[in-house]
């Protein structure tokens, strides 16, 4: 039986800015059960950065940032919490970590420092057990002479070592779900792998839930059970990673997979690319906010929006044309 | 699936649409931002009262040099001399009016001239490293000395008048401008489109004057503004202490230095040209400050 | 780190030859003669030319250079030509106390004003601590120091009478208590302006380092309020806030001039106006000079503190 451990519903994230408020997230919902890898994809601006911080309320400014909808961990919704609560749960039951290690490592102070910071806040350590777990920590993670670099300042560190210190960072009080935000981006490709394998292991070992936010579905048919695709702040479809891979069902996301390039391929063809460009937020389409793109949208596709609806067991998609091969099916 | 791209001129005309909506926005947050506004108000105000003193002071029937009589001495202000009178019976209102001519002849010489210099010293700089070295060192070593010393010593030498009060403090800023001009063209030379020139084979002066200069102008601007404000007080400083421009021409510094011995019984020497010299100093700030939201929406505040 | 002090070293060899060639022709640019000057109206032309001789002033102007560098480096800035028989040594050394009390005084005074309201403004954005900031930045960079001077005289000491409105007590002959009396005013019209500037650079290394992924990612290890902008943020921030106060120090230095005058207090920038007024340019090139050199030294210690302070600046 799968437990599930973050049930987020209809949120929807809006700043404020020049032009009025503008969502920069709209209704988007998902759930992560415990001990399975979650990916969410989509191109850069679509709203899966804005997500993940939503989860864990980075956005603070309430002049500027309104929240709606719920982000429910263990039975409480983390968007009505009180702002004491939610940093006691910040670290200790879920953890981030981010795309650039370099700019997320803070520069002055001690990678000891840092890690022991989030065992001596959640855990009341005493400063030398928290140094233990922190040693601890760093060998979990594959980092050689994990003493020495307690001791070190992130910028004496190489990019790959400084991203498993974020993770060890991230994992130190060992969080129920680790949020990871394009987490390889920055690295080398070989690096890139390395890390990912890390990041797979120690969710099987610790058996904790991890949501993977990246652009490269590559990385998603290798690690996640399943996947969420995002394009203009909703979730467009969502399922099992060889449902998605197998039968993909919006266009979009028929898009996606088509300009992967492919070992096997035909490297005479050129890339399938997505014709047009992400619209802006303030211009946001009164229907399907993937209908001017899209190569296939009819008139009601233009004027109303379809909802995100399950088509095929525990397939779900937000695309009128696929609720009509659906029913055309049934 | 079929792929299609947008035709060139598609794009070019997006590209403008999306210019001239970004120009709206600015315009709108010059405006929004109430207090530049309020700086461009005053500003244009000190301009008009400048080169209107002579009509101002008139129709008031008074002038900043003529003494009214030995019993016109220090009198708080009245309906007939509405910033009363100084130690040696002059209107001062007249003075301060008068003053604003000098205040703003100063700023805006020192602001223009120090802009010319220092840009074409900036973009020089940026010819070879050569150049660059040597024109940088000789800002470095200027600016090491700091500006008001730098501008109390220069008067020192050249004798206190006003065309030296504009020479000194020009030289004074001239650092300022030029750094910033080189920063600015070493910037906009590395962009792909003046390499672009170059492969084409435009020439080098070509490219510096036709297609580097218009592109560093609107920094050189919001720093002429700062300027002007910044040599309005080095003019009253240093009339302050006597190496300005020199009595009796009724500079807001100099009649503050007359004010300092009559605290005690005429407040209103002291209170009426510093007002106007804070006043104008401050528009002109808030003004700069607008202006280079306008240009940078990211720096600033 | 021996590197980076060294190559800090060797930068400022062409800064400091460019300011003493600049200061040197300063006073030697300058119209008139001094030796007619030093010896008065009623000096015959042998007189003249023997003190010509004397002083070396027919040799080229590269032999004068290089012998001026000689004394300066020797401490020797030469004779008044306004007080007759005078080192201008000792004149400027007699004058620096005052002045270097009055600078660090008002640091003080800038530094506990600028820095507390810097980081609430930048924590508090547009909020009432954010409002007040900006209004006194704003006024700080708009106000002369004179003209602060002028409505702190004016309020403070002619319409209250709460301190006097000029005058100057040493603190180490008079005491700390008549010391704080007369110099509380100039030290705070000194320090006003240049804690405005203070304000805007802590607020604004505050709001970039708050911005930055490292505090996004101190958040999100559940690390409390106080600790993000004490311990995370504020270090950070400290890196510009050094530089700013030593900028401040300078340019208190320098714009003593303006507010010892106003204040009738003996320090060098009163020496520095009262030798413009006689016409005495070895105090004026002595007093520019030091005020530069002190400058570039203190712009080489902030460096140094800087290194320290920043372990990514160590490894070069």
């Amino acid at each position: 039986m799968d437990k599930t451990i973050l049930q987020v519903e209809d949120l929807s994230t809006s700043f404020h800015t020049e032009r009025g408020w503008l969502k920069a997230i709209d209704g988007v919902s998902f759930h992560v059960y415990e001990g399975e890898i979650l990916g969410i994809v989509g191109e850069s601006g679509c709203g899966k950065s804005v997500t993940s911080q939503s989860v864990m309320r980075l956005y603070e400014e309430k002049r500027t940032t309104r929240y709606e909808g719920k982000v429910i961990l263990s039975g409480r919704n983390l968007l009505e919490l009180p702002y004491r609560s939610m940093q006691h749960i910040r670290g200790s039951e879920i953890s981030m970590i981010f795309q650039d290690a370099l700019s997320s490592l803070n520069p002055v102070l001690k990678i000891g420092d840092q890690i022991m910071e989030p065992l001596r806040i959640h855990q009341n350590l005493k400063r030398a057990e928290a140094r233990e777990r922190g040693v601890e920590m760093l060998r979990l993670v594959g980092i050689p002479a994990p003493e020495k670099r307690m001791d070190q300042y992130p910028h004496e560190l190489s990019g790959g070592m400084r991203q498993r210190v974020m993770i060890a960072i991230a994992l130190a009080c060992r969080p129920k779900l680790l949020i990871a935000d394009e987490p390889t981006t920055a690295l080398d490709v070989t690096i890139q792998a390395q890390i990912m394998d890390l990041i797979v292991s120690l969710n099987r070992q610790l058996n904790m839930g991890v949501i993977l936010i990246t652009h490269d579905l590559a990385v998603v048919a290798q690690t996640c059970q399943r996947v969420a695709v995002m394009y203009l702040g909703q979730i467009v479809e969502e399922a099992g990673v060889p449902e998605l891979f197998d039968r993909p069902l919006h266009p979009y996301t028929k898009g996606l997979l088509s300009s992967i390039p492919r070992m096997d391929g035909d490297s005479s063809q050129p890339l399938h690319v997505i014709a047009g460009n992400v619209p802006l937020l303030h211009q946001m389409p009164a229907g399907c906010r993937f209908a001017p793109r899209c190569p296939c949208a009819t008139e009601k596709c233009r004027s109303e929006m379809p909802p995100l609806r399950e088509v095929k067991g525990k397939q779900k998609v937000r695309c009128w044309m696929a609720f009509g091969e659906e029913e055309k099916h049934v | 699936m079929q792929t299609y791209s947008l035709e060139r001129a598609e794009l070019k005309a997006l590209r403008r649409e999306l210019v001239r909506e970004q120009r709206i926005v600015n315009i709108r947050r010059f405006f929004r931002n109430g207090l530049s506004v309020v700086g461009l108000v005053i500003v244009l105000l000190m301009v008009l009262i400048a080169i209107f003193a002579p009509v101002i002071t008139g129709a008031l029937g008074v002038d900043p040099y003529t003494s009214l009589g030995r019993d016109m001495r220090l009198q708080p202000p009245s309906r007939a001399h509405p910033f009363g009178t100084d130690n040696v019976n002059r209107d001062v209102f007249a003075r301060v009016i008068y003053g604003t001519r000098i205040s703003m002849t100063v700023g805006f010489l020192v602001g223009l001239l120090s802009a010319l210099l220092g840009t074409a010293i900036g973009m020089y700089a940026t010819i070879n490293s050569v150049w660059d070295n040597i024109l940088m060192r000789i800002c470095d070593g200027l600016k090491a000395i700091p500006n008001i010393l730098l501008a109390i010593t220069l008067m020192a030498v050249l004798g206190a008048n006003m065309q030296n009060v504009i020479i000194s403090l020009t030289i004074v800023s001239i650092p300022g401008v030029a750094r910033i001009a080189r920063s600015q063209a070493l910037l906009v030379r590395e962009q792909t489109y003046v390499e672009a020139m170059r492969g084409a084979g435009a020439s080098r002066r070509r490219i510096m004057w036709r297609h580097i200069l218009p592109n560093i102008l609107s920094p050189i601007i919001v720093q002429m503004t700062f300027t002007f404000a910044t040599a309005i007080i080095s003019e009253a400083s240093l009339s302050f202490l006597g190496a300005g421009i020199p009595i009796p021409a009724p500079s807001w510094g100099g009649m503050l230095k007359e004010a300092r011995s009559y605290v005690y019984n005429g407040w209103w020497m002291v209170v009426f040209p510093a007002i106007f010299t804070g006043l104008s100093v401050l528009s002109f700030n808030l003004f700069g400050d607008g202006l280079r939201d306008l240009i940078d929406p990211l720096s600033g505040r | 780190m021996k590197k980076y002090i060294l190559k800090r070293f060797l930068t400022l060899v062409p800064t400091i030859f460019i300011v003493s060639v600049v200061v040197f022709l300063l006073v030697h640019l300058t119209p008139g003669d001094p030796a007619a000057m030093m010896l008065g109206d009623d000096a015959t032309m042998e007189d003249i030319a023997a003190l010509h001789a004397k002083l070396g002033l027919d040799d080229p102007w590269l032999v004068q250079y290089v012998r001026w560098v000689g004394r300066c480096l020797h401490g020797d800035f030469g004779t008044s030509t306004a007080v007759i028989g005078q080192k201008v040594s000792d004149m400027v050394f007699s004058h620096f106390r005052p002045t270097l009390c009055l600078a660090i005084y008002s640091q003080l005074i800038t530094v506990l004003i600028a820095i507390p309201t810097g980081v609430l403004a930048a924590k508090n954005r547009g909020k009432i601590a954010d409002f007040i900031a900006s209004v006194l930045s704003l006024l700080g960079i708009s106000l002369p120091s004179f003209m602060m001077g002028l409505g702190l005289v004016l309020l403070i000491a002619v319409h209250f009478r709460w301190l006097p409105a000029a005058g100057y007590k040493d603190l180490f002959t008079d005491g700390l208590l008549p010391f704080l009396r007369y110099m509380t005013l100039p030290a705070l019209s000194l320090g006003f302006i240049h804690s405005a500037y203070m304000m805007r650079m802590t607020k604004a290394s505050m709001l970039e380092v708050l911005g930055s992924d490292y505090i996004k990612m101190a958040r999100s290890k559940g690390v409390k309020e106080h600790a993000i902008i004490g311990k995370h943020a504020f270090r950070n921030a400290l890196l510009t806030i050094i530089t700013v106060i030593g900028q401040g120090f300078i340019s208190a230095l320098a714009g003593a001039a303006v507010v010892e005058k106003l204040f009738t207090i003996p320090g060098i920038g009163t020496l520095l106006v009262d030798s413009i007024e006689k016409r005495d340019y070895q105090v004026i090139q002595a007093i520019t000079l030091l005020i530069a050199m002190l400058n570039v030294v203190i712009n080489l210690v902030i460096d140094l503190i800087y290194g320290l302070c920043d372990p990514r600046i160590r490894l070069d």
